[in-house]
């Protein structure tokens, strides 16, 4: 009755759950835009039920238009809805085996492009205090978020704009698109993601390319907070930074104002403290200043007076050797003077005498030889004297009182005085010698 | 060597320049480069400068405690 099962990999083109319970589906399968095979589907109602308690909240993007599925399937024939694949059951591991693998595709793509990083260079703002939430309308994830940010103990004001989305199936990926565009026309300081829990199917929109894409290139920071620990979506890749859950991207939010409040805090305590040492600093060089001027120019004085005054000793002290060496000098003149002067009067004093003695001595021989002189003349005279001469019979003839020398003298006739020793004859000439004496004219 | 300073009296403004001169001073006192002539006149204006650079620590310390005092309040508030 029942044929094998196989498993069939579809995309679902139209899935719809009417009243019944049963669920039909239109199954497709597409190679590059074109559709290849196309072929009914249904899950009874009992498979549903507990597919959907297999899935739990994947079973919505399982069944989403567009969901790619595995699915344990029959081939059965219907009578009046002819070839249809009646679907057992899904097979979850070949499905994440699949959303895995297209994961790693996904990633490995972007990797390629170089844009893994693009939204981590983005300088995330010091504070976050405006962001862009982009979330599901309804989901716990969202109060959280809130909750955290405006209950928090410090004060702090936060504006959050909400942009909703849905956060799985198949309308995610445009809605999401829309929202970050959206989000980053705002004066934000970053774009956060936040969605609860979920099995990775759930979280498969958030692989997806086109999105990622976008939010690698968003030109503002991206923060993600997409499930729970485990949960690693390229979204959270791509994205400036990524957070284990949404609860943890408030806690960060709400660190960044804290951390920047207590920054302030220091940064005053800094600024207090450098000032004042800067003041100290000042003042310690002033005091610096200040000893040096009292002490230095007092130093200073009293080296140079002890300078001059070494150089006034000094001096004195050469005067004195000056001096000294002078009067020295001069006390053997003296003393030189005195016996040499000693000597020299004593030397002349023996001259004197001697010159004494010799003029004595000559004097009295000068005398004598004047005396003999005299007496030598004085006898010479004594010898011509007139009256020896006329002692000696010799006669003086005078004429006219005059002396007659020359018998010319005489004419005849003429008066004349003969002087004798004892008297004076007078006589008349009768006549000379020498008769040829001419008369006188 | 510093020229000697005219006026003992020239105006202060500015801290800088006042304890740069007086570095100065105190330069050429350590290295004995102060002629007796300029020596009384040199410590003269040091002296000057030393009683405005310390007027003016006194009054921007005032001032910055002031400062401080003023927000302090508003720090404090919040811990």
């Amino acid at each position: 009755m029942f044929g094998p099962l196989f498993l069939v990999q579809a995309e679902i083109a139209n899935a719809s759950f009417p009243r019944s319970g049963h669920c039909y589906v239109d199954l497709v399968e597409e190679i590059k835009g074109k559709q290849i095979a196309l072929m009914k589907g249904v899950m009874w109602q009992d498979k549903v039920v507990a597919v959907r308690k297999e899935l739990g909240t994947a079973f919505e993007a399982c069944f989403a238009k567009g969901a790619v599925v595995v699915f344990r399937a029959r081939v059965s024939f219907h009578d009046i809805y002819g070839l249809q694949l009646e679907l057992v059951d899904v097979d979850l591991t070949a499905m994440l085996g699949d959303v895995e693998r297209r994961r790693q595709e996904t990633l490995d793509k972007l990797s390629e492009m170089g844009v893994l990083e693009l939204n981590a260079q983005i300088p995330l703002p010091r504070v976050l205090q405006h962001v862009a939430l982009i979330c599901s309308a309804t989901s716990d994830a969202r109060f959280d978020f809130r909750n955290q940010l405006t209950a928090n103990d410090f004060g702090y004001q936060f504006s959050v704009h909400e942009i909703h989305s849905s956060v799985q199936g198949a309308q995610a990926r445009s809605e999401l698109l829309a929202a970050l565009e959206r989000a980053e026309k705002l004066p934000c300081d970053a774009i956060v993601f936040i969605r609860g829990g979920g099995s990775p199917i759930d979280l498969d929109c958030f692989n997806d390319f086109d999105l990622c894409l976008r939010i690698a290139k968003c030109k503002l920071p991206v923060l993600t907070g997409i499930g729970h620990e485990r949960d690693v979506t390229i979204a959270d890749h791509v994205a400036h930074s990524n957070f284990k859950t949404p609860t943890a991207v408030a806690e960060f939010t709400l660190a960044t104002a804290i951390a920047f409040e207590s920054s302030m805090g220091e940064l005053y305590t800094h600024v207090v403290s450098q000032t004042r040492r800067h003041i100290q600093r000042c003042q310690s060089q002033l005091i610096l200043c200040f000893q040096t001027l009292k002490q230095r120019p007092v130093q200073w004085c009293q080296l140079r007076r002890g300078s001059l005054s070494q150089i006034s000793s000094l001096f004195a002290r050469r005067v004195h050797q000056d001096i000294g060496g002078h009067l020295a000098r001069l006390g053997i003149s003296h003393s030189t003077l005195l016996s040499s002067s000693a000597r020299i009067a004593a030397g002349a004093q023996v001259q004197l005498v001697e010159t004494l003695q010799n003029l004595a001595t000559a004097a009295v021989r000068s005398v004598q030889r004047a005396e003999e002189r005299l007496k030598a003349i004085g006898q010479t005279l004594d010898l011509v004297s007139p009256e020896k001469t006329l002692s000696r019979g010799f006669t003086i003839t005078r004429k006219d009182s005059k002396a007659i020398l020359s018998v010319r003298d005489v004419e005849k006739g003429d008066s004349l005085e003969t002087t004798f020793a004892d008297g004076t004859v007078f006589s008349t000439a009768n006549g000379n010698s020498d008769e040829r004496s001419e008369p006188r004219e | 060597m510093n020229a000697p300073n005219p006026e003992s009296k020239a105006i202060l403004t500015s801290y800088d320049a006042a304890f740069s001169e007086l570095q100065g001073i105190v330069q050429d006192l350590d290295s004995e480069q102060i002629s007796i002539d300029a020596l009384a006149s040199k410590v003269e204006r040091a002296s000057t400068l030393i009683v405005f650079c310390r007027e003016k620590l006194r009054s921007t310390e005032s001032e910055v405690t002031k400062i401080i005092e003023q927000i302090k309040p508003k720090i404090e508030n919040n811990d």
